[in-house]
């Protein structure tokens, strides 16, 4: 069962996508903060990191610089999930390297799922 | 500090390109405008006043007051359009802020929806699936507002950036005409789609061209009344692919086909009989097609039947 971190801060959110994945057989491990979020990638180890960027604490994009600075985290792939979408923060957070970037009101659960899924395998069988 | 301040304001270019303006809609440059105005009234005021008297108090009495009439009405002027300008702004600056702030709670309507409707949380009855449907569908469509919002507010800002690469553009009609069947079956409209065999691929953003023949056959299929037919045509016109979207509905009034890429607008005769729409989709199309460096025009008869074409430039 691959493990999923999901670093979101709007409990609606959190709630419903941490429900589906379960459901779906993933072990789903919940950080409301950046700061949060960061520790329990190093400790849990997930196969894939569901990140919102505008979060309390310490935002999206310097979670995301921090994850691929470190060892222990860089290899793990990264979904950003967001409400922004301005081709400058597509761009940096692709940059900084997230494997995908989704926008949360333009996509189903089942969407989000599939991304989810794809991005695992992919970063399995390198 | 102060000489800084006013090298600062004399940058005309500058302000215009924060205010996204046309030069002649721009404040600091009609004030220029004006200056120049105000140096030619002083000169000609001097020139007719010297030749209709000789005592030189009486001629500088004249020039003064016509010279301070003329600067009072400059400011005023510049004043106005500087206010309507930031007003502008700031308008703009509301919308994408209001969007985004909107996207949240949406998003969080449309998964707790998608727990019900997946049947995540327990199968429902036919009627409590109809109304759940209900919600969802509202949920889209308000998602789909706010999509528009900020697309508008991008293209005034000038932020609107498309990311143009190869696309398949027969790949992307057909994929849309496939997703529309259904809605147009129920409306009674036929849609098909005719394109040579081979196609030269176009240079486009993707997303938002998909956007864009979204929008074309959606309006087709709402504005059609009654049973019709909707003719998608694709075909190559020198450097471009033209596509035309061929329907036999209500079509547009002459006298008001002049407005309808204008933001917000939506023509007399479709407010009769069909109320659900922004009047955005066009303007967004114009945009995203001209920025793509093709054209968008339409043909269209009033009772008969409207056809919108638009171009794209062929990948080389």
């Amino acid at each position: 069962m691959a493990k999923i971190l999901l670093v979101e801060d709007e409990p609606t959110l959190q709630k419903t996508l941490s429900l589906a994945l379960s459901q779906e057989g993933f072990e789903v491990k919940n950080a409301l903060d950046g700061e949060v979020g960061l520790t329990m990638a190093s400790e849990e180890k997930p196969a894939l990191i569901l990140l919102d960027l505008i979060l309390p604490k310490m935002d999206g994009f310097e979670v995301l610089t921090e994850l691929k600075k470190r060892d222990a985290t860089k290899e793990i792939p990264v979904i950003v999930l967001t409400n922004l979408e301005s081709v400058q923060d597509i761009e940096k957070a692709l940059s900084l390297g997230a494997t995908t970037y989704l926008v949360k009101a333009n996509y189903d659960l089942k969407d989000v799922i599939a991304k989810v899924k794809e991005a695992i395998a992919k970063s399995q069988s390198k | 500090m102060e000489v800084k301040k006013i090298f600062h304001r004399l940058n005309i270019f500058r302000e215009c390109r924060e205010y996204n303006l046309d030069l002649w809609e721009c404040p600091s440059f009609i004030f220029m405008v004006m200056g120049v105005v105000n140096i030619c009234a002083m000169l000609g005021t001097y020139f007719i006043a010297t030749r209709y008297t000789d005592q030189p108090e009486i001629v500088a009495i004249i020039v003064i007051v016509v010279t301070g009439i003329i600067f009072i009405i400059a400011q005023s002027v510049t004043h106005g359009f500087e206010r309507l300008a930031q007003a502008n702004k700031m308008k703009t600056e509301f919308v994408s802020i209001a969007s985004h702030q909107l996207r949240t709670p949406l998003a969080a309507i449309r998964w707790a929806m998608n727990l019900l409707t997946d049947g995540r949380l327990g199968p429902l009855t036919t009627d409590q699936s109809s109304y759940t449907d209900l919600v969802k569908e509202s949920n889209e469509r308000m998602i789909k507002l706010v999509n528009d919002l900020l697309d508008v507010s991008r293209i005034e800002m000038g932020k609107m950036i498309l990311i143009p690469r190869q696309t398949n553009l027969y790949i992307l009609v057909k994929k849309t005409i496939d997703n529309f069947a259904p809605f147009a079956q129920s409306h009674n409209i036929v849609l098909s789609l005719d394109a040579p065999e081979t196609l030269p691929n176009v240079l486009t953003d993707p997303e938002k061209i998909n956007l864009v023949i979204q929008n074309l056959i959606d309006n087709a299929v709402k504005y059609t009344k009654g049973r019709g037919e909707i003719k998608i045509t694709l075909s190559q016109d020198d450097k471009f692919l033209k596509t035309a979207i061929r329907d036999t509905g209500v079509g547009i009034p002459l006298e008001q086909q002049k407005f309808i890429f204008q933001k917000f607008f939506r023509s007399d005769n479709i407010l009769k009989h069909q109320t659900v729409g922004t009047g955005l989709g066009l303007f967004i199309a114009k945009s995203v097609v001209e920025e793509s460096r093709g054209k968008i025009w339409f043909e269209s008869q009033a009772g008969k039947g409207t056809t919108f074409f638009f171009t794209l430039p062929i990948y080389k």
